[in-house]
């Protein structure tokens, strides 16, 4: 399995390559007022717009610095419809990638019980990485705010629905 | 862009580089990394893939998020991709181009080798690149044009060397300004008027409308059977 590897702070993370659409640089953003903690907004991307998470801002409190490191992961993330959406993910260091096979990976810490996105934990030479369930990160509040559900009315319109 | 005087921090989880360790003890220092038995060269060593990884770590350059914003906020063209490219670059007063594919590096500005007894013809010289002797040709003679420089033309600093290869001929052509590459549509590309005479058109398999200039995109077919006439 091939996976990004990037920092939040201090801390290791890694997702699975095979969700990933793409890295970009750190674009601006269209903020959201009054959105839940870590949105940062909406970004213009390849003509749609797509609503980002900062990952700094949700686990330390503060927003990602701005560094020519810090890149926006953009990942399928799947909507209450189970759609799948473009998500971004602020992140620092998002530019190696590693290769371990499934066999490879430590059982679930701990923490797996508290957080449905936190995978495995992958081992390297300098410490542990966290494996990040992209297609989990959003809690489902979150999740419908960003990808809101069509009304009735408009999805009747737009894709009837199927038996 | 300069790099930070002090650079930050190393990442946890990345081996605490002693700073540029390769100019003291690596290749281009006496050698003496024990290391360097594993990896042969600096350049294979994990240390010096995280030390040219700190190069990111650094402050967003001015105008670096607006920039990249306007670029992905662009829609991407699914048709552009199969459209033909063409490299466009500059002789003298004409904007010229020739299909990309019949390029194989561009270099900056080198000495040309002048060779004895071939003072005439289309034959600047010899060109080294990568350790193999390729013959430099003047395009512009071969073509017709006039060699001036048109009014206010930018100076040495954008003239480069192309490498460029067809049908197992390499060869190099000194172009005054290279533009890069450029994606156009097959209706785009207009026939040149048979009237005309000029011997460049003769090369000309039709002529692109490109930032307000005429681009003449040249063939390669016939462009490398009269450069192989002219230097035979």
């Amino acid at each position: 399995m091939l996976f990004l590897l990037f920092q939040v702070g201090p801390d290791r993370y890694a997702l699975e390559a095979s969700r990933v659409v793409e890295v970009v640089p750190l674009l601006q953003m269209n903020r959201i007022p009054g959105a839940p903690r870590g949105v940062a907004g909406f970004f213009q991307y390849r003509g749609q717009s797509v609503p980002a998470v900062d990952l700094c801002q949700l686990a330390l409190q503060q927003p990602a610095p701005e560094r020519l490191g810090t890149r926006i992961i953009v990942v399928r993330h799947p909507d209450s419809q189970g759609r799948e959406q473009l998500l971004g993910l602020v992140a620092e260091q998002a530019t190696r990638l590693l290769r371990k096979e499934a066999a490879e990976l430590a059982a679930p810490a701990a923490s797996a019980g508290i957080s449905p996105h936190l995978g495995p934990l992958i081992q390297d030479p300098s410490g542990v990485i966290q494996w990040i369930r992209a297609e989990h990160l959003l809690s489902s509040g979150v999740r419908d705010l960003l990808f809101p559900v069509p009304a009735p009315a408009e999805r009747g319109l737009q894709e009837p629905d199927s038996p | 862009m300069s790099l930070p005087a002090k650079p930050a921090d190393p990442a946890p989880g990345i081996p605490a580089a002693p700073a540029d360790c390769w100019n003291r003890i690596g290749t281009a220092g006496d050698g003496s990394c024990r290391e360097l038995k594993q990896f042969n060269q600096c350049r294979y060593c994990p240390v010096y893939a995280e030390a040219g990884l700190r190069v990111l770590d650094r402050n967003l350059p001015p105008e670096y998020r607006r920039e990249w914003t306007a670029y992905y906020a662009e829609k991407r063209d699914p048709a552009a991709a199969g459209r033909p490219a063409v490299l466009v670059f500059r002789l003298g007063p004409e904007w010229l181009a020739l299909p990309a594919r019949v390029f194989q590096e561009i270099l900056e500005h080198r000495p040309v080798h002048t060779v004895p007894h071939r003072r005439n013809g289309i034959l600047l010289g010899l060109v080294s690149v990568r350790g193999e002797l390729l013959p430099c040709v003047a395009m512009d003679r071969l073509l017709g044009l006039p060699s001036g420089k048109p009014a206010g033309s930018p100076s040495l600093f954008f003239a480069r060397l192309l490498v460029v290869s067809w049908e197992n001929r390499r060869l190099v052509f000194p172009a005054d300004e290279v533009h890069g590459l450029h994606r156009f549509r097959p209706d785009e590309l207009v026939r040149p008027p048979a009237t005309l005479a000029q011997s460049s058109f003769a090369f000309t398999a039709g002529v692109l409308q490109w930032q307000e200039r005429q681009v003449g995109v040249l063939d390669p077919g016939w462009l490398f059977a009269a450069i192989n006439r002219n230097l035979a």
